[in-house]
């Protein structure tokens, strides 16, 4: 195993959580709607001020 | 800095969202379809960072029968904003000035927006404002919020009305019997009304129409209530109508001498007699349903079988490029196998081929925004009604079904709107039978991989199943879990007009984003997450051969369920499991496991199914349960855990069923 190796594995890992955590604080709109429903439903659920 | 907390009310399909977006500068989706606003959303008014405004749901009275009106009755009267921006349709003034009567009985300060301006200056007609103004005892601000006129002079009069404290001027618009019911009633509960923090005359008016939740609210005693229903009694009797005509007769009486006194009107509009023509084919009694069907099978046609699927084949050759550059690379760095594989089986097969797919979803919401803006799609609502309420549902579940063929969650949301809870439930149940863009990607790969042919047919004809199992579905719940009649449908067609091309790229831009949101957060974490079970065992040792892996031995144990439906390899069993996250990841599942390229998947799927098992795997795939982010909206719109699992196992068994019974039908011939 290579410095490349790693540095790719640490990569994925970093996606990976950062993957996991987008979705638990998105929870509401993993769904590709895009609609106001959908965003609004997920502003509620994660507190993301952004989207309000 | 003191906050200003603006509601902004109107009818539905008056331009309120629209009047938003501009007001606030976000994005929200316009619709020329009434009910597109489901819940309430605020929003900072562009350039005054203490004034904020809460756009409701579209309704006509303040009266508490629909749901928009019992979320908009409640934010007005337990929220209390500090003022209301009234928006009123200028092209249909009358029916609109029936809300604004009830809402300066609020005694909130208020503007009223008169929308649609320009609209009603090339029909010809004129509104004479400041006779308006005096005559309603607010201000009256004429605006055109597609276009963005007289936006600036709306925010400085609402801003100034709050800031001044300036109540509606008039709120006494009624005389003879009406007049002296509402003044007793308006006595009699003042202080009962005051407790609550409602004007009298507001309560007053809402138990003179026999406003049940009010007369509950206001906690009156038996006598109190008997002396309100003697007044109501003796107003009836002289007035000649019953209790909520004659207020509705009230209001339009005065309605009808303010508009003779101030609007001269224009001309019947060009646009509504150009709607009456178009309506008169497309909404025909007999050629309705045909002409939906042939507008569809032409979006489809074009989206699956010529456009969509040329662009995603691009798409998908410049992924193939990609990860072709990427393996060379890797390989001549000489990295370690394990990693190789991790990147180009994993990563870029799983995530890429559903990634691949983006263009078909992207063209298939143009033509769906389309019709929708242009107002076509309003007009299907009232030709399935007759078609809905045959399987027990009224035309209004119709919105819900349709936004289900884009995605569950909203759609499931939606159904809310439905004032009926048997109305409600059985949406829900049905909704899911909408094939949802989710589905396309798996729609798509088998289509093309075993019926290249035929491809939109063969789209085409899952959509249809998915409708027809609901409508099965539904006579079987009218029948039995759901007796009972639908509720009556009204709806307002909006006029035919031309779809603004923001709203239209808006949308696209919107689909395209959220895909590959979706392609990199959760399609990413469950390649991820199969590549590692494929490749390692369960003592964590690398595996030659996948059918040693830990995920084959999960597979494995599932795989016999799916048997007698004639795909019973565990790899097929694997890719469904992982459907529940998110439909797409069956395919990327599928990509993983097969270890195969984009490119070449269609081909090597034929390893593991015939067209039979595919059209099984298919019907499967369409109506087992949906992902669980559409399970989580089930179960906080109906409110209950165990409910929400008992829609799952119902879809799921039912899915199971229908490709049983398909396969078995479809091996006879």
């Amino acid at each position: 195993m290579g410095p490349l190796d790693y540095i790719i594995i640490a990569a994925v890992i970093a996606a990976f959580v950062a993957a996991v955590v987008y979705m638990r604080r998105h929870k509401g709109c993993s769904c590709s709607s895009g609609c106001n429903g959908c965003c609004e439903s997920c502003a509620h659920k994660c507190d993301n001020k952004d989207m309000k | 800095m003191n906050k200003i907390v603006f509601a902004l009310a109107g009818n539905q399909n008056c331009g309120k969202t629209t009047l938003f977006n501009q007001l606030t500068g976000s994005n929200q989706h316009v619709g020329n379809f009434p009910g597109v606003t489901v819940e309430q959303k605020s929003g900072i008014i562009k350039g005054h960072d203490e004034a904020t405004v809460v756009d409701l749901p579209g309704i006509y009275s303040l009266s508490p029968y629909t749901n928009e009106e019992i979320v908009t009755r409640d934010f007005l009267v337990d929220e209390k904003p500090d003022g209301i921006i009234n928006i009123v349709d200028a092209t249909n003034i009358e029916r609109n000035f029936y809300l604004t009567m009830q809402l300066l009985e609020l005694k909130i300060p208020m503007v009223v927006a008169l929308n649609m301006m320009d609209e009603m200056r090339t029909n010809g007609a004129t509104v004479d404002i400041d006779k308006l103004s005096e005559e309603l005892g607010v201000t009256v601000i004429p605006i055109s919020a597609s276009k963005n006129e007289g936006i600036a002079e709306l925010i400085q009069a609402a801003i100034d009305t709050v800031k001044t404290s300036t109540l509606p001027g008039k709120v006494d618009f009624c005389s003879g019997a009406v007049h002296r019911a509402i003044h007793a009633v308006s006595h009699l509960i003042e202080d009962h009304a005051e407790r609550l923090g409602v004007p009298s005359r507001f309560a007053a008016t809402k138990l003179l129409e026999g406003d049940e939740p009010m007369q509950k609210r206001l906690g009156l005693s038996k006598n109190e209530c008997e002396t309100i229903e003697h007044s109501v009694e003796e107003m009836e009797n002289d007035v000649g109508l019953d209790r909520e005509a004659a207020l509705a007769d009230m209001r339009y009486t005065f309605i009808e001498g303010l508009c003779s006194r101030t609007v001269v009107k224009g001309a019947q509009s060009k646009e509504h007699l150009r709607s009456i023509k178009i309506d008169n084919i497309l909404t025909h009694k007999y050629l309705g349903i045909p002409i939906f069907l042939g507008i569809m099978a032409l979006v489809f046609w074009v989206t699956f079988g010529a456009v969509g699927s040329f662009l995603s084949d691009l798409l998908s050759s410049g992924i193939d490029a990609l990860t072709d550059i990427v393996s060379t690379a890797l390989t001549n760095y000489g990295i370690n196998p394990v990693v190789h594989s991790l990147v180009v089986d994993g990563i870029f097969a799983g995530v890429g081929s559903v990634l691949s797919f983006m263009p078909m979803i992207v063209v298939l919401f143009f033509f769906l925004s389309i019709l929708e803006d242009t107002g076509y799609m309003a007009r299907v609502a009232f030709v399935m009604d007759k078609l809905l309420r045959k399987i027990g549902l009224s035309g209004k579940s119709f919105v819900p079904m349709l936004i289900g063929f884009g995605c569950s969650v909203p759609a499931i949301m939606s159904s809310r709107t439905l004032s009926s809870n048997r109305d409600r439930k059985m949406t829900i149940l049905l909704t899911p039978f909408m094939s949802c863009s989710a589905k396309v990607p798996i729609y798509a790969m088998f289509a093309a991989a075993f019926f290249p042919k035929r491809q939109a047919l063969v789209m085409m004809g899952l959509y249809l199943f998915g409708i027809l199992t609901a409508i099965i579905c539904g006579l079987i719940f009218k029948g039995t879990l759901f007796r009972g009649k639908p509720i009556p449908f009204v709806m307002e067609l909006p006029n035919y007009r031309l779809p603004t091309l923001k709203s239209v790229l808006l949308l696209m831009w919107e689909k395209a984003k959220d895909f590959i949101v979706k392609a990199f957060t959760i399609i990413f974490a469950a390649t991820v997450i199969i590549w590692f079970l494929r490749t390692f065992d369960l003592k964590l040792n690398v595996v030659s051969d996948a059918s040693n892996s830990i995920l084959a031995l999960i597979g494995s144990l599932i795989a016999p369920i799916f048997k007698p439906l004639g795909f019973g390899d565990w790899r097929i069993s694997t890719a469904l499991i992982t459907g529940f996250t998110a439909k797409e990841a069956v395919i990327s599942t599928l990509a993983v496991l097969t270890g195969t390229s984009l490119s070449t998947l269609s081909e090597t799927l034929g390893a593991y199914f015939t067209s039979i098992t595919a059209i099984s795997f298919l019907v499967f795939t369409l109506l087992y349960t949906p992902c669980v982010a559409a399970v989580a909206a089930v179960k906080r719109e109906l409110g209950s855990r165990i409910q929400s699992i008992g829609v799952m196992i119902f879809q799921t068994a039912l899915a199971w069923i229908c490709a049983f019974a398909v396969y078995n039908i479809i091996k006879l011939f």
